[in-house]
């Protein structure tokens, strides 16, 4: 049981780490953009 | 490597050690694991208010050209106290259906921990209704210091006031964790995690706040 619970869990971590990676990714794209202007 | 990137290494361990590692607790079983979900994203919003009552009283203070940014990173923190909370009492229900069996059981900490959310959402919209308004920061500045002011009430007075099904708290009467050694472990590490957590988002929201402020400013420039 614990380990069925720990994959939805871990699952659910990765879906937030990829959206923040992204996202972290895509603002220094954009302060780098800004900075050029 | 900026220190709240080690979220990525830590949010998995914590998986890890919550589900695996941990031995579950006498009488709860593995319903108790929870706690290592609970009692961080609780502390995490008290942290985000925390933060949101420093940088509001920062702004009364100094009132420079920095106090736009600093309203800015005050609503960021705000929302990311909110969220949290919600998930303290989305994560709370479960375990109160796991081991009480009712999801809401009218118990003093549900009650106070409801009203704290509603004080917070009442600073957002107070804080769009006053769009447009000069001193919309400092009035929302206000709020947000007189609701720091009042979070400890909510947080830790009320719930030991009146009698509650709640568990003892970390900090409890006798000022000790009753915990075993490897529970207590994982507890730290998780909390260590969402306090990185909270810190990456604050970062990334602030940063987009940054990046709005020079556009307008470049907008105006034009």
């Amino acid at each position: 049981m614990p380990s069925e619970v720990m994959t939805v869990v871990l699952v659910i971590w990765i879906g937030i780490a990829l959206f923040l990676y992204r996202l972290d990714r895509k603002v220094s794209k954009i302060e780098g953009e800004i900075d050029e202007l | 490597m900026k220190i709240h990137r080690l979220v990525y290494i830590l949010m998995p361990l914590v998986i890890y050690m919550s589900f695996l590692w941990a031995p579950s607790a006498a009488i709860l079983g593995d319903a108790s694991r929870i706690l290592y979900y609970h009692v961080p994203v609780a502390w995490v919003a008290v942290i985000a208010f925390i933060v949101a009552g420093v940088e509001s009283i920062i702004i009364i203070i100094k009132n420079d050209e920095q106090s736009l940014m600093r309203e800015e990173r005050a609503y960021n923190t705000t929302l990311i106290g909110l969220v949290f909370t919600i998930l303290a009492l989305v994560t709370g229900a479960i375990w109160a259906n796991l081991s009480w069996g009712s999801y809401w059981n009218w118990d003093p900490r549900q009650i106070s921990i409801v009203i704290l959310l509603l004080i917070y959402i009442a600073y957002f919209s107070l804080n769009s209704a006053l769009e447009g308004n000069e001193s919309r920061g400092k009035i929302s500045s206000v709020y947000l210091i007189l609701a720091m002011v009042v979070m400890p009430l909510f947080v830790f007075i009320i719930p030991r006031v009146y009698d509650s099904l709640h568990p003892d708290t970390i900090i409890n009467a006798d000022k000790k964790m009753h915990l075993e050694e490897a529970m207590k472990i994982t507890l730290f590490t998780s909390m260590g995690a969402f306090t990185l957590l909270y810190i990456y988002i604050y970062n990334i929201m602030n940063r987009i706040s940054a990046v709005k402020i020079k556009i307008r400013e470049k907008r105006h420039a034009l």
